[in-house]
């Protein structure tokens, strides 16, 4: 079994009187494809501050690669996230280069200037999620495909051993959102280790090997045959929830039951 | 026409209008970028209070603006950041205390022949020779600092979230960027006085965000209109004997307002 890349032990976070995580205890391996599902105000994103250590817990240990997440320094740039990118002012005149290389200024340091090395490893990372032909266009032009890629490569910049995804392809349309799984599914591949917050349970039965269902509490965490049943779905969701099936074998979306 | 600048004040305040016009375009930009405008309203009314502190100790009046505007800038940054309140209260709140406090130590000073008109609207009569070793003084720390963090100021502006993940200070950049725009507008306030100093600070800004094409594009057209409306308007109140800081604001306006109805004129034109 891989060693742990990421390890909660009895994690609380409070934001005064919410309690966003409740003794969470938690192992991520190494290598591995992990999606966190639950309601909205389930603590998804919480736990994604806590691992890059933006957000303090209350009490409980977080250690990413065995440092304690909040004194991560340097190692931190082991780690891309992508956010939800929801207090961006897109009217800035940003290009996608530039966007991209904004990844690069904690590496480069106060006080410095990009060098060639920086544009380079832009060049890279564009190349990577294929969006190199879109480096001159301006980050208001992209199609929101285009944008999470833009997104991801910003966070692919620095080479990250870990990827955080918050939520990543909110007000996308299906096919891109198909491809840009299909993209996480090649960098998994290629051994960077995934924690993907997703309100997609299909993803949650496609792509992923481990499932962290949270509400707040830790519902279950295990292989997505073990977890994606209607009793864990109902402890996050309520009595009303169920899987939506489609013509296709895998559950697909979370809906409410009806009358009919 | 070129005799004005054989002056001595009119030098002066030329001197002042390039360092005002160089750190306004830029600052402005990150203002504008992040949604800043209040709190640098906020912020140079602020000034007032220090102002009419200077006048009741007798003291440099830059220099008690100077620490009243950082104060005030860091005050309603922690207190939105702390307490239930949104920024813009805290602002609102700022806001009114120190000007109440400056109407107060004017009122303790017993004296309203100071020169709080210049102060509170701009003059171009008003830049001792004092004044200028400080703004040079000061503006080429601001400079320096800005050039220093030039790019993770940007960041921050721009996508505070990103620049926190990323492993930036950000809450260090933002104090300094705060205290930056309070010395800025404590330098300017001369020139273009109290009242109307924050406007300086998003207009230019605001019109380069109509036209600009890239983020070098951003801050050179903003240095453009600055400079433009800050030579301009010192010229024209010259000329004109009209208050410098309405004059240059005025211009500013202008430009803005005609980079919007050219703008429309091509959209019309193109549907």
């Amino acid at each position: 079994m891989s060693e742990a890349i990421v390890k909660l032990d009895n994690v609380f976070v409070k934001y005064s009187s919410i309690i966003a995580l409740e003794n969470v205890t938690l192992e991520i391996e190494e290598g591995s494809f992990c999606t966190v599902i639950g309601p909205n105000g389930s603590g998804k994103t919480t736990l994604l501050k806590c691992i890059i250590g933006i957000t303090k817990p209350s009490s409980g240990t977080i250690k990413v690669f065995g440092i304690e997440a909040t004194k991560l320094g340097k190692k931190r740039l082991d780690i891309g996230y992508v956010s939800q990118s929801i207090n961006i002012d897109f009217n800035v005149p940003i290009s996608v280069f530039d966007f991209v290389l904004m990844g690069r200024y904690s590496h480069i340091g106060m006080f410095r200037y990009p060098l060639k090395e920086d544009k380079n490893k832009v060049i890279e990372a564009m190349e990577m999620v294929e969006i190199k032909d879109l480096a001159n266009r301006k980050l208001i032009a992209l199609s929101g495909g285009q944008k999470q890629r833009a997104f991801l490569a910003r966070a692919l910049v620095n080479n990250p051993r870990l990827l955080l995804l918050d939520e990543p392809t909110t007000g996308v349309d299906t096919k891109s959102t198909d491809n840009f799984y299909m993209l996480l599914k090649s960098l998994h591949n290629n051994g960077i280790t995934i924690i993907l917050v997703s309100h997609d349970i299909g993803v949650v039965a496609s792509f992923s090997k481990k499932v962290v269902c949270l509400n707040n509490y830790l519902v279950a965490h295990d292989v997505p045959e073990k977890v994606m049943n209607e009793s864990d779905l109902q402890t996050m969701y309520g009595k009303e929830a169920s899987f939506f099936h489609h013509h296709d074998v895998t559950p697909h979306i979370v809906v409410r039951k009806h009358d009919d | 026409m070129i005799d004005i600048l054989t002056y001595p004040f009119m030098q002066r305040a030329f001197i002042s209008g390039t360092i005002i016009g160089l750190l306004c375009s830029i600052i402005g930009i990150y203002i504008v970028m992040r949604g800043l405008s209040f709190i640098g309203a906020g912020i140079s009314h602020a000034s007032f209070g220090g102002v009419a502190l200077g006048f009741l100790l007798k003291i440099n009046p830059i220099i008690t603006a100077a620490i009243f505007c950082i104060l005030t800038a860091w005050g309603i940054t922690i207190v939105s950041g702390k307490e239930k309140l949104k920024e813009d209260t805290a602002i609102g709140i700022f806001f009114a205390t120190t000007m109440a406090l400056g109407i107060l130590f004017i009122g303790l000073t017993g004296n309203y022949n100071v020169d709080l008109f210049g102060y509170l609207f701009g003059s171009i009569l008003s830049v001792g020779a004092f004044d200028l070793y400080i703004s040079i003084l000061l503006g080429l720390l601001i400079l320096l600092l800005i050039v220093m963090f030039f790019k993770e100021f940007l960041f921050i502006s721009f996508d505070p979230e990103g620049a926190e993940v990323s492993g930036l200070p950000v809450s260090f950049l933002r104090y300094l960027l705060l205290t930056l725009i309070a010395l800025t507008i404590v330098l300017s306030m001369k020139i273009v006085g109290i009242i109307l100093v924050s406007a300086l600070l998003v207009i230019p800004a605001a019109s380069a965000y109509q036209i600009a094409k890239g983020i070098r594009s951003l801050f050179i057209w903003s240095g453009i209109f600055c400079f433009f409306a800050v030579y301009c308007g010192l010229f024209l109140s010259y000329i004109f004997d009209t208050p410098s800081g309405a004059t240059i604001v005025i211009l500013s306006a202008i430009v803005f307002f005609l980079i919007l109805l050219v703008k429309s004129a091509i959209k019309i034109r193109k549907s």
